[in-house]
């Protein structure tokens, strides 16, 4: 009898595991879309900036432009987005080690790390790397701000020629059920290939170089905002595949279970039986 | 003919957008500065400040951080006059 409670007793701890992936899954949907939506909206935006940077860039010498400026390439940053939490199957690991090979390529002491999320601060630090910022806690309710924030300590880093290169590392939303892991140059800023090289008629105030040196930061902290969406969603959905798998998992469970306990619950009738009818039969006898 | 033109205030998180805009101040770098139609083709910066917007019917006011806006008129009266602000926050005053 101790087998057949016992089972019991794992079906019954098994099913409230699956209730609950079941629903971390369905969290993990909703929050994909209002994601999704958030990047929707900020589409306008940024396709407005660039349009403005592309007409506005040719007409200016970009010399004087620090954000546009390349130079030889002393020192680098990584900025590497990554989640709070886990549960999210590869989503993690596959960032920090594609983070991992481009840092050791260009040399641990000459990479300065930026981390967002808990999971890549908590690997860097570990590893003696050179992690000048962490950011974390912040997706539950990230706002435009905490994008901007971020910006302007890797702008700040850039401007005051600390870095000579700023690259991001994350995970690009293409399905549900796939994520690209994407490494992007952010600066300097080559906007080059785009130029629209009409020649407009405007009236600029207070001059084209000011105004394209208030855009380019601008542009900077919406690329940023957009990277961070898109990892986000990339992570609620990389977790609702991985919760909806251990939700199917876990019925496969408890349906062995389920068999088991049924043949344990047969062969103790059975046994009971025998020994009612051998008794009887004693009894006859 | 009246004098209408398009208007959108955009930021990352939001955007308005209104179609018959009679007139607009917007707290340019340099000071406050009115767009009607017919406006010079103009790119200006913005500082923070109000926006006060007037249509044919109401007048709506919003409070912006420093931005960018894109005056796009066309002579002609064929093509409507556009004016996009692009500001990192905006938000609707209430009266």
């Amino acid at each position: 009898m101790a087998n057949l409670k016992n089972l019991q007793e794992r079906i019954k701890s098994v099913s409230s595991i699956q209730q609950v992936t079941k629903a971390m899954k369905m969290v993990a949907a909703a929050k994909v879309k209002k994601a999704q939506e958030k990047m929707e909206i900020s589409r306008p935006y940024s396709r407005n900036t660039q349009d403005l940077i592309c007409r506005i860039l040719p007409q200016v010498s970009s010399a004087n432009i620090r954000l546009v400026g390349k130079r030889d390439v002393k020192n680098k940053a990584i900025i590497v987005i990554t989640s709070d939490r886990g549960f999210a199957g590869s989503f993690n690991s596959s960032v920090i080690r594609l983070a991992e090979k481009e840092i050791e390529k260009f040399g641990k002491d000459k990479v300065q790390v930026f981390c967002l999320g808990k999971k890549a601060s908590e690997y860097f630090s570990k590893r003696d790397y050179n992690v000048v910022e962490s950011f974390y806690d912040f997706w539950k309710d990230m706002t435009f701000d905490t994008a901007s924030e971020i910006s302007e300590t890797f702008i700040g880093a850039f401007n005051n020629l600390e870095v000579d290169e700023v690259y991001v590392i994350y995970n690009r939303f293409r399905t549900l059920a796939s994520q690209d892991l994407m490494i992007e140059k952010v600066l300097p800023i080559d906007f080059t290939e785009d130029y629209n090289v009409k020649n407009y008629n405007y009236d600029y105030e207070p001059n084209q170089e000011r105004i394209v040196e208030s855009l380019l930061p601008k542009h900077l902290k919406v690329q940023m905002w957009q990277q961070m969406l898109e990892s986000y969603s990339s992570e609620e959905a990389a977790r609702m595949i991985a919760m909806d798998n251990a939700t199917e998992n876990a019925k496969e469970i408890i349906k062995e279970l389920k068999l088991e306990f049924n043949k344990a619950r047969q062969e103790a009738i059975t046994t009971e039986m025998l020994e009612i009818v051998s008794g009887s039969e004693a009894l006859v006898d | 003919m009246k004098s209408l033109f398009s208007l959108d205030i955009v930021t990352p998180t939001h955007s308005f957008s209104f179609d018959n805009v009679t007139y607009v101040k917007c707290p340019g770098s340099e000071g406050y500065f009115g767009i009607m139609k017919n406006h010079t083709n103009s790119i200006l910066n913005l500082k923070e400040g109000v926006i006060s917007v007037k249509t044919e019917e109401k007048e709506i006011q919003f409070s912006c951080s420093a931005g960018i806006a894109d005056i796009n008129s066309d002579s002609t009266d064929d093509i409507p006059d556009k004016v996009l602000l692009l500001v990192e926050n905006a938000q609707e005053l209430e009266k």
